[in-house]
């Protein structure tokens, strides 16, 4: 085909766009990138609190040294921080030596517990001998009813609740020190 | 070979052995036959809805509503299909509350005032939780849609096709004459080619 061929050939016209399949398009599309730009704005390892804020769950347990029964009710009156751990977690060996120095500096105004869950009665006792005891009463969740309770999905978990028993706030994780003492303090403070 | 063919089972079972003792932690647990109920039950959910429950009635209800629970430390399982220790102690509250005659809607309450929503499989059908309905049936109302207008284009384009060239022309005619330079310069490039 000769060059002269082609100059007489009319101009192409301009590509148009149609605006109604961009419309649909954008319709589509739009709302599908606003759900997935509101997933990547939340912290997907977030959990549910439904309870900070409401009354915390009662619960009768044994306690750990001797066997008799410890009620929440008992616990009422002061600030309860409540940890729930077991022996076979890694996390909550490194979290111990906070709640022992908490429970040490603020044991005067705020009841510590820990609550044992999932696991059995010698290995806790071992386990507390070999890092330094526990300083506070350690209850035993016998069938995770405590847990479930609390709604615990894993251990640990650390629960604040004022003395009035309403739960202040809850920690899922080891509790690192600088946050543990903040939210003890808080409690003090909120019960003076 | 077959030494080996031998060696793979005991392999599989010695494999097997610690991750089924990481799922029995050996907790200090009642009796399967106690079914006692903590002592918030009651003051989250109110007395019982009906009289208790036991023998296979209470088996079957603890299946079924187990089935519509979320295991808290699986990936999309329910306590039913769970064998993770969390949904046994789950599933022992489950039929706890139902043998003492709770009924369904109280024992998800129980359990979705501790661990919010995320508990039910199926979420509730209101507010932002209705789109997950809404968007599928859009969806495919939109396909349908997409389908039917191609196929009717096509039926059309066949129908045209089979016109005959007198009637064709017509159509041409009726169409955009400003294609048609190039389409004879198409047509001349395939004749010379050809």
């Amino acid at each position: 085909m000769s060059d002269s061929s082609l100059d007489d050939l009319p101009e192409v016209p301009p590509p148009t766009l149609n605006l109604k399949a961009a419309a649909i398009g954008l319709a589509v599309v739009l709302p599908l990138i606003a759900l997935l730009a509101m997933g990547f704005g939340s912290d997907p390892h977030a959990m549910d609190k439904p309870l900070v804020g409401k009354q915390a769950p009662a619960f009768a347990l044994p306690a750990l040294s001797d066997g008799r029964e410890v009620t929440f009710e008992d616990l009422k009156g002061k600030p309860v921080v409540v940890n729930f751990w077991a022996t076979w977690c890694v996390p909550c060996a490194q979290e111990h030596p906070n709640l022992l120095e908490a429970a040490r500096r603020y044991g005067e105004d705020v009841t510590f517990v820990g609550i044992v869950y999932q696991d059995k009665n010698e290995a806790v006792e071992a386990w507390l001998t070999r890092h330094g005891g526990s300083g506070y009463e350690t209850l035993i969740d016998v069938n995770a009813k405590a847990a479930i309770a609390y709604g615990v999905y894993g251990v640990p978990e650390t629960y604040f609740i004022g003395p009035d028993g309403v739960i202040v706030d809850k920690h899922v994780g080891p509790i690192p020190w600088p946050v543990l003492e903040q939210q003890v303090q808080g409690l003090v403070k909120g019960a003076s | 070979m077959r030494k080996l063919l031998f060696l793979l089972p005991a392999l599989l079972l010695a494999l097997s052995g610690p991750a089924l003792g990481q799922e029995d932690r050996g907790e200090q647990a009642e009796p399967h036959e106690v079914l006692a109920l903590g002592p918030d039950v009651e003051s989250t959910v109110g007395p019982p809805a009906g009289p208790p429950i036991d023998g296979q009635v209470l088996e079957d209800r603890t299946n079924a509503l187990s089935h519509v629970m979320r295991c808290p430390v699986c990936q999309g399982l329910s306590i039913a299909d769970s064998p993770s220790e969390s949904s046994r102690n789950m599933k022992r509250q489950v039929k706890a509350m139902l043998a003492a005659g709770y009924d369904e809607d109280q024992v998800l309450l129980y359990f979705e005032t501790a661990y919010g929503e995320f508990v039910r499989m199926v979420p509730k059908a209101r507010g932002f939780n209705l789109l997950v309905w809404i968007i599928p049936g859009l969806a495919l109302l939109g396909g349908v849609g997409v389908f039917l207008r191609t196929t009717r284009r096509k039926v059309v384009a066949n129908e045209a096709a089979q016109l005959p060239p007198s009637a064709r022309q017509a159509a041409r005619d009726a169409g955009d004459e400003s294609l048609e330079p190039w389409l004879d310069q198409v047509r001349q490039e395939l004749a010379r080619d050809a």
